[in-house]
């Protein structure tokens, strides 16, 4: 057990929005450097990640910070993610597509039907905990792929579900370039949304419910209506995630919502950590990033080199799974508390300098 | 009616199978607390170690059998010593994100050695037609059916008269009462870890004869899990019964509508029992204390 280095001793400093000058400068450096990177990058890439890739992690953000909401901060396990995302594209069709309603008002509504199906997930976990609700999640991920697949093939055809062109206003966000900034804007508020409300009454009851239900409900917390918000909060952050994706790629098939993209989130939070808002930003961009560069890597090497030469040119797909399933297990065994972990224990360590934490 | 009685002899194969692999999921589960979402996966490892053995090999049949069973029961004892031994103790998500990991290595790697099309077994199990009246019958349908008893009664002789099976028993009932009076933990779920890799493996041979051997396997594996929630978690019986359950319901919906409509009666199946009888069909309601 580690001493913890700050005490909050009132009320006030819970509330702040940055705990020591330091962090306004963290704040303000890191600003500064978002908005300048996509004009570092420009049409290039920069250590081999271009700008389509850096707006599918901002997604992904969005996504992890949602689904740690739920697994990691209030401990109710589910496999729905791919379903609420395939929810949010869906209504985004609806919204969108057919309806030709303005793009933030499409998020929002996306948002509010993925909540409202939220609410009705979460109905199962009053009676069902842990592996049970898991299940009846995987379950309700099957029923949701093939409600998306009829609406697909009904309105569609085969080859997928089309967005149009997203539209601000007057401006139309046709570029990288400007989905950067569009996404960007939506990260920083889904992390404050969620960082505000781990901070209220709401949020640490869900960390009590995860730790100790019992003790929770003896405390005042109503259970019930404390998961079925979780799910609902989490499921409405899910979709508009998924109103994003879709949008952003235009063109959505049923293929895009696998088990694997739920496994995929799985190990974003997991390698950054379970139940740290940071750990779900950094397993997100270690997640979408590290298969770039371990692809760049791989084609460097000559397709002629005896043994590997061949099947990394052939496989590299499988390669990166079978890869990214070791670091899963290395970080499972050697790490638990993920890469926010590690970097929670260094701060730790450099601020008790020269004693040792 | 004589469609009715084939998909229903289909979906009895099918399913004896699904209870097959259900049974070594509910093994792992009840001796180990570990929830297997690998199962799939080693189901299919199983078929591609049946065609090494056939193809690479050249070996008959049976024989090739007993090898991918040796292997599949080596390679069980090794995913446990290495991946699950370190976890153990770990809340149930860290343990379920191993086993997914492991899937997601396992798939890679079979992609990565055998290619991603789809192989068949150069020899099979006998495979001709049996007529009993209009109603045509599988020979291999049969067979696959009597295996899957014969297997499931073995394994049931097994846990209730030999003395390694009643501290498995015990280990699965109480795990700290059973270290206290003397029995191997490690060697029991080591041994419980073998055995749900070997039943994963005899499915995967058994559905590689039925269809194709290919990576997508393991998907086919994966409804192993409504066999096992129907059944209930931790019924051995049950899971046999949900397995047959599950096989015959998707087939007979694969046979009236089609494959994707299998999928959502199968799942809706799940999610009315675990909302109306969460313990399973045959399972004991867990009274917990806190």
């Amino acid at each position: 057990m580690q001493l913890r280095q700050h005490l909050d001793t009132d009320y006030q400093r819970q509330l702040r929005l940055f705990g020591s000058p330091g962090a306004v400068v963290v704040a303000i450096v890191a600003f500064a450097l978002l908005m300048a990177l996509p004009f570092l990058i420009g049409r290039g890439t920069l250590a081999g990640i271009g700008l389509a890739a850096i707006n599918n992690a901002l997604i992904a953000i969005i996504g992890a910070v949602a689904l740690n909401l739920l697994v990691g901060f209030t401990g109710l396990l589910s496999m729905g993610h791919a379903a609420f995302f395939a929810v949010g594209a869906m209504a985004a069709a609806i919204f969108g597509t057919q309806l030709e309603l303005p793009f933030p008002l499409v998020l929002l509504a996306s948002g509010l039907c993925g909540a409202g199906i939220g609410v009705i997930v979460g109905l199962p976990s009053l009676r069902l905990s842990g592996l049970y609700l898991l299940l009846s999640t995987l379950a309700l991920h099957f029923l949701t792929l093939y409600a998306f697949l009829q609406y697909q093939l009904y309105n569609f055809g085969l080859s997928g579900v089309f967005y149009p062109t997203a539209m601000i206003g007057p401006i139309e966000i046709g570029t990288d370039h400007r989905w950067y900034f569009v996404l960007v804007a939506c990260v920083v508020a889904t992390i404050l949304i969620a960082r505000n409300v781990l901070q209220s009454r709401e949020g640490r009851a869900f960390v009590a419910l995860r730790d100790h239900p019992t003790a929770a409900a003896a405390l005042g917390v109503n259970v019930a209506v404390l998961r079925i918000k979780a799910f609902a909060l989490s499921s409405f952050l899910v979709s508009v995630a998924g109103a994003l994706f879709a949008f952003n790629l235009g063109v959505v098939t049923t293929d895009a919502f696998t088990l694997h993209f739920v496994v995929a989130y799985f190990a974003m939070i997991i390698i950054g950590g379970m139940g740290s808002l940071l750990g779900s930003v950094l397993g997100a961009v270690v997640w979408e990033f590290l298969p770039q560069w371990l692809a760049s890597a791989a084609s460097n090497i000559d397709p002629a080199t005896p043994v590997i030469g061949d099947t990394l040119a052939r496989h590299q797909a499988q390669i990166i799974s079978v890869v990214m399933g070791c670091i899963i297990i290395l970080v499972l065994i050697r790490w638990p508390a993920g890469l926010a972990g590690v970097v929670r224990s260094t701060v730790a360590a450099i601020r008790s300098w020269p004693y040792r934490s | 009616m004589i469609f009715f009685l084939q998909l229903l002899v289909s979906g009895l194969a099918v399913g004896s199978v699904y209870g097959l692999v259900a049974l070594g999921f509910v093994l792992i589960f009840k001796a180990t607390d570990v929830f297997n979402f690998a199962q799939g996966d080693l189901l299919a490892v199983g078929a591609y170690l049946m065609f090494v053995a056939l193809a690479v090999f050249n070996l008959p049949v049976a024989l090739a059998i007993i090898a991918t069973v040796v292997a599949a029961g080596i390679l069980g004892a090794m995913l446990q010593r290495v991946v699950f031994k370190p976890l153990q103790g770990q809340p149930l998500l860290t343990v379920v994100m191993a086993t997914i990991a492991l899937s997601l290595i396992i798939q890679g790697a079979l992609v990565i050695i055998f290619g991603s099309q789809d192989l068949s077994f150069p020899r099979t199990l006998p495979s001709s037609i049996v007529a009993i009246g209009a109603l045509r019958l599988s020979m291999l349908d049969l067979i696959i059916m009597g295996c899957s008893v014969v297997c499931v009664s073995a394994f049931a002789l097994f846990f209730r008269y030999t003395s390694l099976g009643l501290q498995m028993r015990a280990t699965a009932e109480h795990p700290e009462a059973a270290a206290l009076s003397g029995i191997n933990s490690d060697r029991v779920f080591t041994v419980a870890f073998s055995i749900g890799t070997v039943t994963a493996a005899l499915g995967g041979i058994f559905l590689g004869s039925l269809q194709v051997v290919s990576p997508t396997l393991s998907q086919i594996g994966l409804l192993a899990f409504p066999a096992v929630v129907v059944g209930g978690l931790t019924s051995i019986p049950g899971s046999v019964i949900g397995g047959l359950l599950i096989g015959v319901l998707q087939q007979l919906s694969a046979g009236y509508f089609d494959g994707a409509v299998a999928s959502v009666v199968v799942y809706s199946g799940l999610l009315l029992v675990l909302l109306l009888r969460p313990q399973g069909l045959l399972g004991r309601p867990s009274v917990q204390r806190h």
